[in-house]
Parts: structure tokens; sequence; C-alpha cells
């Protein structure tokens, strides 16, 4: 009798155990940044989608911004807790790779990706998403806005643009390399410095840079193409428009990749193979809103408020990594004469 | 029982104090300044040779300059503002004095991308007080620019701190005894002689720990100065650490810079509280406070000063978290409930409510630790001769003086090669908390607590009052509204703070401040101020609970 008792008690504490396994076990840990995995991003979403697929669990950890993750996971390096990093843009991609972050691997689903986003030939990265930096104006407050990336220096528009500060933010770094794309280093200066007094401020990072220009205190903010269709997507006003400048616009492309000494190699190349496939890609314009790289729906219609490019600029990320330092110094001393 | 207590306790506190500020921030920095640079091996973090380099470039020294020289405006601003408002309550008891002189913390709850978006409300081109002037004049264009220059700096500056001001002077001044501004009077001198020649000596340790507290809060600020300065015409070398941290990954540099910085505010700092210790107000027995609708009745000229000061300094404390509640209830021009229906929907990705109650506990959590350490550092510091006190201060101010970018490198750096899943994440962010809060928790108590009366010890030994007792009906109500404040400042720090969670960055420790960002990188403007005025509400409310409970004991 006490025996038998016995033995049922072992075995609900053998199978409680077994069942309570899989939920604390981490199948795949994952390194984004905070706004992919905010209750709006596309993180819910997607993890949970690839947790379904491959029955497995993942933990995600989400610290910061971008460059705030990247100097995480250098500084982990020698012990990395993370097995996939999603979430390096093309302008950090050389400073990854002079760290020597990565484990290559190429995901048989990279077929499906335009050739122009493959940047990376040694496979170290697999892109997930692009977008185009641009300015946004507001319909309803600037019957005239600017035709092209000289026009927007003209003294018309004196005080009624804000940018991010290169220094501090992804897009405002972009806005300098997109200057060096079209004037080159011999006028990008001049550029700036024709610039400045339309610059009513220069913001520490994209939110307060576009809540400014959403509380109506500018007409002119430096965002990206696909902004306005949020605005048609949830508020239903065309009132926001993106300006596309025949000078070329400039992309930026996202990245994620295994992390070199990673525990869960073959979850990770999964996960890689998961990002191109529709229950991420096709999460991606809604949530993260920015182009997927490889869609298989067609973009939602709120994408109609989002402009082509005619023309898209780049900079190589190997001239970026020789080059930024001295930008970025240049375009201090230039814009706080 | 008592007697053991009361033998051990001050020693016990010291050493933890001791424990918690070695080990939570002296250890984790020393660690990482006297190593390598962790991404280039066998290179020290400490150059000599960069910080030559860096002072040689005259750029960079403006930009030194230019640090100190917008937080010592901000600090003085701050104190010109606060001091008539120290003298109001003081002076005068008016409906509405008690949450005057309560809430005074309350711009520090707020993320401080969310005080630059209430501002650009508030004093923009297009906010409210320009939107106001143009109606008013009937003018076309905004006709007061108040940001986007060095004024839009200290404009954002003196709106978080000038409450400060007020509230540490007005608790000192409460104290000095009224026999010094009779004797004056019947002397013949006039109230301005008064002021300048008794009151004024008599809270200059209060106005010294003031400037101290907000000359080095405006040192560290961010993106008040980016943002509200205009942009790049006025860099800060908090900017520049910024940089080197986050951007260039730089962190030789950027550790560099911010010893450079600390140590120059430091110094600064100590010239300054040398002189407050040899003051010690003696007797406090202030005048019976006047009630001011009846002096306004009686025309009294001061009373009308007075009047006019409280509606423009509510005007300008008051008008921009006003500007915060408004932006959260309105949508697309019209009136809405959304923002607040939504966060507090009932839906499977809702993660407010995880966020308001791991802000609510880290923010007890450490506001208590911060007491305690704080009430350990007060021992120590009265314990240690006086010839070293001033060292001790400055090695506790240290602290808030330094980079919190650089400081959190150097934790995670610790984290990683020590502490790595033995401690949990949520005592982590308490202790953080609470080490970045009780260099404040010491300013605002300090004074108080050299306040005190000599001759209350002497009384006590002679009428042999047990020290707990003596502790229990004297102290204590002496220090309590003080210790409450302190209490209320380190809480609000830590509701308030963001760079310290952003390293840990756990979903155990994601707090209503990370919320906000959220919000706002995903477009949802409204709901980040909504979030917003929760915190402070919530705020508001636990510090009534607080102080409720606190008067019950009495």
């Amino acid at each position: 009798m006490l025996k038998q008792k016995l033995s049922r008690w072992l075995a609900g504490i053998l199978l409680s155990t077994t069942l309570a396994l899989p939920a604390f076990a981490q199948d795949l840990v994952v390194y984004t940044y905070d706004s992919f995995n905010t209750e709006w991003g596309p993180g819910p979403v997607v993890f949970k989608a690839f947790e379904e697929q491959c029955s497995c669990k993942v933990q995600v950890i989400a610290p910061g911004d971008s460059g705030s993750l990247l100097s995480r996971t250098i500084l982990e390096k020698a012990n990395p807790k993370a097995d996939v990093l999603l979430g390096v843009n093309d302008s950090e991609l050389a400073k990854s790779f002079k760290h020597d972050l990565w484990e290559p691997y190429r995901s048989p689903n990279l077929d499906r990706v335009p050739e122009e986003l493959r940047l990376d030939s040694e496979y170290r990265v697999t892109p997930f998403d692009y977008g185009y930096i641009a300015f946004i104006y507001d319909s309803e407050r600037l019957s005239s806005p600017p035709t092209s990336l000289a026009d927007l220096s003209d003294p018309r528009f004196a005080g009624k643009v804000v940018i991010q500060s290169p220094k501090t933010s992804s897009p405002g770094l972009s806005m300098l390399h997109w200057t060096v794309a079209v004037y080159g280093e011999e006028g990008y200066l001049e550029y700036w410095d024709r610039l400045r007094p339309n610059l009513l401020t220069i913001t520490d990072g994209w939110s307060s840079a576009y809540g400014m220009f959403t509380k109506g205190e500018v007409p002119i903010v430096l965002s990206y193409v696909t902004s306005p269709a949020y605005h048609v997507e949830y508020e239903q006003t065309e009132r926001y428009k993106a300006l596309d400048f025949p000078e070329g616009m400039f992309r930026q492309v996202e990245f994620a990749g295994i992390l070199k000494g990673a525990k869960n190699q073959q979850r990770a190349r999964e996960f890689i193979d998961f990002m191109l496939t529709s229950g991420f890609q096709d999460v991606i314009p809604l949530t993260n809103w920015m182009y997927p790289v490889a869609p298989e729906k067609a973009l939602p219609d709120s994408y109609q408020a989002a402009v082509r490019p005619a023309k898209t600029l780049t900079l190589s990320p190997e001239e970026i990594e020789e080059n930024n330092e001295r930008w970025l110094r240049s375009w201090s001393r230039t814009m706080a004469q | 029982m008592s007697q053991l207590l009361e033998r051990l306790l001050p020693g016990f506190l010291q050493i933890l104090a001791m424990l918690l500020l070695v080990g939570g921030f002296y250890l984790p920095l020393l660690l990482f300044l006297g190593g390598q640079d962790p991404l280039q091996p066998g290179v020290s973090v400490l150059r000599l040779d960069y910080l030559l380099e860096f002072l040689a470039d005259p750029w960079n020294l403006r930009v030194l300059g230019f640090s100190l020289e917008q937080a010592f405006w901000s600090a003085v601003l701050s104190i010109l503002l606060g001091l008539p408002g120290a003298w109001l309550l003081t002076r005068y008891d008016f409906p509405g004095r008690a949450a005057l002189q309560r809430f005074a913390y309350l711009p520090f709850l707020l993320p401080s991308i969310l005080v630059v978006l209430a501002m650009v409300l508030f004093f923009g081109n297009q906010g409210w007080v320009n939107q106001a002037l143009m109606s008013l004049f009937g003018l076309k264009e905004p006709p007061v620019q108040f940001l986007y220059s060095l004024n839009g700096i200290l404009l954002g500056h003196v709106f978080y701190n000038f409450p400060l001001a007020m509230r540490l002077i007005g608790d000192q001044w409460e104290r000095i005894s009224a026999k010094y501004s009779l004797a004056a009077r019947m002397l013949g001198h006039s109230p301005l002689y008064n002021f300048l020649l008794v009151t004024l000596p008599l809270i200059l340790p209060s106005i010294l720990g003031a400037f101290t507290l907000i000359f080095l809060l405006c040192l560290n600020s961010f993106a008040i100065i980016l943002v509200l300065g205009g942009g790049v015409r006025h860099t800060t070398i908090e900017v520049l650490i910024y940089q080197l941290a986050r951007i260039d990954l730089d962190f030789s540099g950027a550790a560099v810079l911010s010893l450079l910085q600390s140590g120059l505010a430091i110094f600064t700092l100590l010239l300054l509280l040398k002189q407050h210790r040899k003051q010690r107000p003696i007797r406090q027995q202030s005048l019976p406070r006047l009630w001011l609708p009846d002096q306004l009745r009686l025309r009294r000229p001061e009373a009308w000063l007075g009047l006019a000061w409280l509606v423009a300094a509510l005007t300008f404390g008051v008008g921009p978290l006003l500007a915060i509640v408004f932006d959260s209830l309105r949508q697309a021009d019209a009136f809405t409930w959304d923002a607040y229906q939504v966060l507090f929907a009932e839906r499977e990705n809702n993660r407010f409510f995880s966020a308001l109650w791991n802000s609510f506990r880290i923010g007890l959590t450490s506001a208590l630790l911060a007491s305690l350490l704080g009430a350990g550092l007060l021992i120590w510091l009265e314990r240690v001769p006086l010839r070293l006190r001033a060292g001790l201060e400055g090695l506790i101010l240290l602290p808030m003086a330094f980079s919190t970018v650089v400081f959190g490198v150097a934790w995670f750096h610790l984290n990683q090669s020590w502490l790595a899943g033995s401690v949990s994440l949520f005592w982590i962010a308490a202790a953080l908390h609470a080490i970045l809060g009780c260099p404040y928790w010491l300013r605002l108590v300090l004074p108080t607590w050299r306040a005190i009366p000599a001759q209350w010890h002497t009384e006590s030994k002679i009428l042999c009052i047990p020290r707990l007792r003596f502790w229990r009906i004297v102290l204590w109500p002496w220090l309590r509204p003080t210790l409450l404040l302190a209490f209320g400042f380190a809480f609000a720090l830590s509701l308030g703070e963001l760079n310290s969670i952003l390293m840990i960055a756990d979903e155990t420790v994601r707090t209503l401040p990370l919320e906000i960002y959220s919000a706002l990188s995903g477009y949802r403007f409204h709901q980040a101020s909504a979030v917003g005025v929760i915190l402070l509400a919530m705020s508001v409310g636990l510090f009534l609970l607080v102080e409720r409970t606190a008067l019950l004991r009495e």
C-alpha cells in the first residue's frame, strides 16, 4: 500500500519535472534593440511564431538602442550569452566585423533576398529589413515643401527643420552619410554650413525630433520614407508626407547574425532561416515600419503613402569605418560655429 | 535589548553604507579604470596621453568650459528663483502651501525626453505661451523664442531644479530664530539689512547645499542640453562622453573624460563646501506664519510681491506638467481617454501592468535602501575627524558627479566577470538606484541634521532620557519632514532613472520610463504622455501615503 503510494508520488515528481523542463530551458537566446521587442514592435509576434515552429523556447534580451546593443555584445564577446544578435545596421557593420563577432552562415533562404541587399559576401550577417531616411513634412502647415536636398538649405525654411544628431542617433548618422554620398568629401561641410540656419535644433534621438514634429513645433523632420504609412494605418490621415529627393535617397539595411561561440548553433541557424520566411518578413511592415527584404504577401495598403525612391545612395561599410570619426569631428566643429 | 540595539544600530548602519558604497560604486569603477580596455587587450583604460591630447585642443577646452558654465548658471538661477519661494513658505500660510512644499520633487519623476517634449509644448515657438501671446496681441509670428539657445538650456534646468532649491532653503529658513530678526528690527535696521546680514549668513549652508546638488545634476544633463540648447552649438562633455561610449565604443576615452569632468566638479564643490561647515544656527523658534489672504487684503506690498512670485512660479513649474496631462488626453485635435484605455486594456502583450509593478517595487526598495545608506553615511561623516570630512564628502558625492554612461559600462563589466547570475536583477537595480540616490538624500538631510541644537543632546543627558526615546520624541519630529522629503526624492529618482535599467535590460526590471521610451519609439506619443501622467500620480499617491502613516505613528 505504502509502496504503491510512494511510487505514485515518484511518478508524479518525475512527470512534473519533465513537464517543467521545456519551460525553463532556453533553446535560443536573442539580443535585439529595445524598440524591436516592445508591445507594438515585431518581437512579440515573430518570436512567438518561431517558438511554435521549432517547439522550443526563445529568450529575448533587449538592452537599449542598437548602439548599446552592439557595445554590450562586443563587451561579452569572450563568453557570449546570446546566440543571435538581431538589429545591426550597415553603418555599424564594419565595427562588428573588426571585433570578429560572427559565425558565418549562409541561409538557403538568402536566395529570396534581392542581390543588392546582400552586403556581406562572407555571410557573417543576413539582412532582414531595410528602409530609406527621408524628410517628412506636414502638408497642413507647409504648402511648398523643399524639392531637393539642395533646396532644403534654402533660407525660406529657416528654423523649420529638426534632425537628429549623427553623434547619438542612427538616422542622424545616416543623414551625415547621405550628405557625404551626395556632395562628396569636398562639399559636404559646405552643405551643412548652408543648412545650419534652417535647423531649429538637433535632437539626441529620433523620438524627440519626431515628437516635436507631430506636436507642431516644426513642419519638417528627418525620419523614414515609411513614416507616413503609420499615420495612414493608425490615424487615417495623409497629412504627413515623405519627400523623395532627386539627388537620391540614403538606404539603411538591418542585419542579424549568429554569434561566435553561441551555445545553440543549430537553433540559431533555424532562426536565421525562419527570419527570411513569411512568419517574420510579413510582420515587419506594420510593426517595425521598414521594408521586408523577402516579403511573401503584398505590402499593406497604407504603404502607398511611403514613397519608393527613384534613386538609391549608399556608402560601403568599410568606407564608413575608415572615415566616420573624422566626418563626425569635422561636422561638430562646422555646426558649433 | 533596546540598549544593545542602540549601541549596535549606528555601527551596523555605517558598515552597511560603507559596503554598499564601496562594493556598488568604487569597486566596479576601480576594477574597470585600473584594468585593460575590454576592446583592446593590452591597452590600459586610463591613458595619460589621451588626456593630454584632449586638453591640448582649444575646442575641447571650450566644451569643458561651457559644461561648467551652464551648470553654474543653472544652479544660480534656480536658487534665485527658489529663494523668494523659500521666503514665502517661511513667512506665510496660504491654501495649497503644504502641496507646494511637498511636491517639489515631481519634475524629477519624468524621464528627460518627456520633460523636453513638455517644455516644447509649453515654451516652444508654437507652444502654449507663444500661442497665448499671439492671440492676445494679434500677432502672426511667435513673439518670443524661449528655447533653442543657452536660454532654453537654463529654462529647462531651472524648471527641474528651482522647486528643489525652494524646499532646501525653506527648510532651513524656518528654523532661524525669531529673536535675531526681532533684535535687528529693534536696532532699527531695514528689512534688507536684516536679510543680508542676519538671515542670509544663517541660510547659507542650505544655499550651498542646493547649489551643489543642482550644479552636479546639470553637469550630467544630456537631452535638455542637446534639444533645448539648439543642437550642437552648445556641446558639453557629457555629450562627448556619450558619443565615445555609445557610438565610437571608445571606453577608454569616455572613462578619461568622465574622470576629468567629475574631478573638476568635485573640486569646484569642495571649495564651496569648505565654508559652510563652520556655521551652526543655534535656536529655532521662528515667527508665526501670517495668513497670506489677510495680508493681501491689508495691501501689504510684500504680500502682493509674494503672490506675484507664486503665480509666476506655478505657471512656470506646473505649466509644462499640465502640458503633458493635456497631451495625453488629445489625439488628432480631439479630447479622448484612448491613450489610457489602451494602457489598461486587457490583452496578451500588455506590459504596462508589469512595468507599473516593477517601477513601484524597485522605487520603494531603493528609497528605503537609500535612506538606510544615507543614515549610515551620515553616521560615518559624524565620526570622521573634522579634517578628513571634506574628503569623505567628496567621495560620497562622486557617484552623482560621475557620468552614468561610463558607470554603466564599468558596472556591466563587473557583473560580467564576477556576479553574473548570482544576484537577482531586481536587487541589482534597487541597489544601483540607492547608490545613485543617496548623495541627494544626504545633501537634503545634512543641513537639518547639523542644525540640531547642541544643547538638546546635553539636556537629554541631564534629564537621563534613554537615547532611543530621545530619538523618538525629540529628533524624529525634528527630522521627519526632511527625511520624508529625502525619501520621496530618492523614490522619484528611482522611478525616473533609465540608464542603469537600460544597461541591465531584462523583463523582470522593465520599468515605466522604459515603457515611455517604447511608446515613443513606436510613434505612440500620446500614450507616452499618459504613462508619464500615471508615473506622476503614482508618486503623489505613494508620498501622501507614507506621510500619512508617519503622522499616525506620532
